[in-house]
């Protein structure tokens, strides 16, 4: 049996599921020397903002059993060094590019996107609204519905129509359902699901938080079973695909998403360890799926699942 | 540099201090290792724990690589517990090591504490290989830290030996600083490299500092990838808004390039509050 490891967004059809997690890959070009990104469905980058950010203080980064805490802040070289300095290398290697951004306030998403049209060499863009809203105290962009909704809809305005928007969710409110029906709404081509969890080290010596900060992001293999969750959640709530992100550790992993309903995967904090882990399973997941006795990812979707145009409504 | 990314055997290990062991690793480089360069090991995540763990090299030959390992965590634990023929994933060299140029002409103190003695010992060779002048300082806390099998037949030293806890026929009581300032007044011209413990490089960059010597820092940081992408290992630019990785930028560094003492940092440089 032929295997097509294809899968759409939107107006953008990906030469297969597997992409790098925001964060975890850099710009997509620091590892030519390993791996071949353009073997790749696409890389996600690294989360760029307007203006260059320096990033939080020292610790950035603990260790826990079976996964990370990560409190980086955002530190990237901002869209104009992006545009310039990261995009023509991706370009020039023919790697399909997914943008992660983030913003200070609803509209610098539409105008970073404007920025973003007049370029070519990327195919999608993926908003992470896990960052705190300045203008309303801090408020995560992403765990307010209405919000959500309206964030899609201005970036969907802003975006040429054939590139596709992703918005990524994240996992740390009540229902995250809620949030992907907001996207879905809004007009996003997927949701991706799910962003770091809120997790927090102590340090007993001096009975402080290890993080200026406090509390962290978590990642890692520890998070996969909340990761597969999510996505079964969200996939009966929703009927535009699901990237599923969380814990991929092993080419099972990326199945099990499969047949949780995503129709991607990002492979996120494991690529610390191994930066050629998503070309890896690129090469085996073919065999994987016709090892299932499947076609194409779809196969895999769990026969619990709504099918995949019976769910969402138009809102 | 070419980076050599591969699953390898464990071809030797031998004790040569307390809980510190040299483990050899066959592998190949393409190009000569640069005092300072690192390797990132991964043990595999069998035992729960995802990320590798950097550590000096110590040698580069055709065939084989040899670390310093000290047990100073669950990493390290795992690693001394590896057996001949046990593989794992090593990435290396990394990371920007000493630059030659900077000691060439003037006689150099190098300050080494505790493992931290892994670049230097190397860089004192290539010192010595070229005709430098080299004054070597190792300092450990108690008698049983020192690495005697490697510093007692190396060919760059005597290496003037320190121990905080105990007085010694081989080694002088007290604080390494104190064999720095020696050094400094002996050769108040010197350059000063050095690695090791955080407050021991805080004391030896103030002395520098107030004597105007030189001084190029081997540091060591909490790192996820060894290849700047994760953004874990960064340290302020003393000029810029910027941040520079240990990981990539360093190990070594200028400690004017940086902004090493705790003193010299103004301010955290965040903006806002965002995971990731």
């Amino acid at each position: 049996m032929s295997v097509d490891l294809r899968v759409t967004t939107g107006p953008v059809t990906w030469k297969n599921p597997l992409f790098t997690a925001s964060g975890t890959w850099g710009y997509g070009v620091e590892y030519f020397d390993l791996c071949d990104p353009a073997q790749l469905g696409g890389i996600v980058t690294k989360t760029i903002t307007v203006l260059p950010r320096p990033g939080n203080p020292q610790p950035r980064v603990r260790e826990l059993r079976h996964g990370m805490l990560n409190s980086i802040g955002l530190e990237n070289v901002g869209l104009e060094a992006f545009i310039g300095e990261k995009l023509p290398v991706l370009r020039e290697h023919g790697v399909s590019t997914v943008v992660s951004l983030a913003a200070r306030d609803e509209d610098e998403f539409p105008t970073m996107i404007e920025a973003l049209a007049a370029e070519d060499g990327w195919q999608a863009v993926e908003l992470n609204l896990s960052c705190p809203n300045v203008a309303t105290g801090g408020l995560d962009f992403g765990r307010d519905p209405a919000r959500v909704r309206r964030i899609t809809e201005r970036a969907l305005a802003a975006l040429p129509a054939d590139r596709a928007l992703w918005v990524k969710l994240t996992p740390n409110v009540t229902a995250i359902s809620e949030l992907a029906v907001a996207a879905e709404r809004g007009g996003a081509h997927a949701v991706s699901c799910i962003n770091t969890l809120v997790g927090m080290e102590i340090d007993l010596r001096s009975r402080e938080p290890v993080f200026p900060r406090a509390t962290a992001g978590y990642s890692g293999p520890a998070i996969l079973p909340v990761a597969l969750a999510k996505v079964w959640e969200v996939a009966h709530a929703v009927s535009i695909p699901i990237v599923g992100i969380g814990g991929i550790g092993s080419l099972d992993d990326v199945l099990r998403f499969f047949v949780a309903g995503a129709t991607a995967v990002q492979v996120g904090t494991s690529l610390f360890a191994r930066p050629d882990l998503a070309n890896v399973f690129e090469e085996k997941l073919a065999e994987a799926l016709t090892g299932h006795g499947v076609a194409d990812v779809r196969g895999m979707r769990s026969t619990r699942l709504p099918s995949i145009t019976a769910v969402g409504s138009e809102g | 540099m070419t980076r050599t990314y591969i699953e390898c055997p464990i071809v030797g290990r031998r004790d040569v201090a307390r809980d510190t062991v040299i483990i050899s690793f066959g592998v190949d480089f393409e190009e000569p290792l640069v005092a300072g360069q690192f390797a990132m090991v991964h043990t595999g995540d069998d035992d729960g724990y995802v990320l590798p763990r950097p550590y000096s090299i110590l040698e580069a030959e055709p065939g084989r690589m040899d670390l310093l390992v000290k047990v100073a965590g669950r990493g390290s634990r795992e690693l001394t517990r590896m057996r001949e023929g046990d593989s794992v994933r090593v990435f290396a060299p990394l990371g920007t090591g000493f630059d030659h140029a900077d000691f060439r002409g003037r006689p150099t103190v190098l300050v080494a504490g505790g493992v931290g003695v892994v670049p230097l010992f190397r860089l004192a060779r290539e010192l010595k290989a070229m005709g430098e002048a080299v004054r070597p300082l190792f300092g450990a806390r108690t008698p049983a830290d020192l690495p005697m099998e490697l510093l007692g037949v190396d060919p760059a030293g005597p290496w003037d030996l320190w121990v905080e806890t105990d007085p010694g026929a081989e080694h002088r009581q007290g604080l390494i600083t104190v064999g720095l300032e020696e050094a400094l007044d002996a050769a108040p011209d010197a350059v000063v490299a050095t690695c090791g413990p955080t407050p021991m490089m805080h004391a030896v960059a103030r002395i520098c500092r107030d004597r105007k010597a030189p001084l190029y820092v081997c540091l060591e940081e909490q790192m996820g990838c060894g290849s700047g992408v994760c953004r874990a290992c960064v340290i302020e630019d003393s000029a810029e808004e910027r941040m520079r990785t240990v990981c990539k930028d360093g190990p070594v560094f200028s400690v004017d390039a940086i902004r090493f003492l705790p003193e010299d940092q103004p301010s955290a440089a965040a903006e806002g509050a965002c995971v990731r």
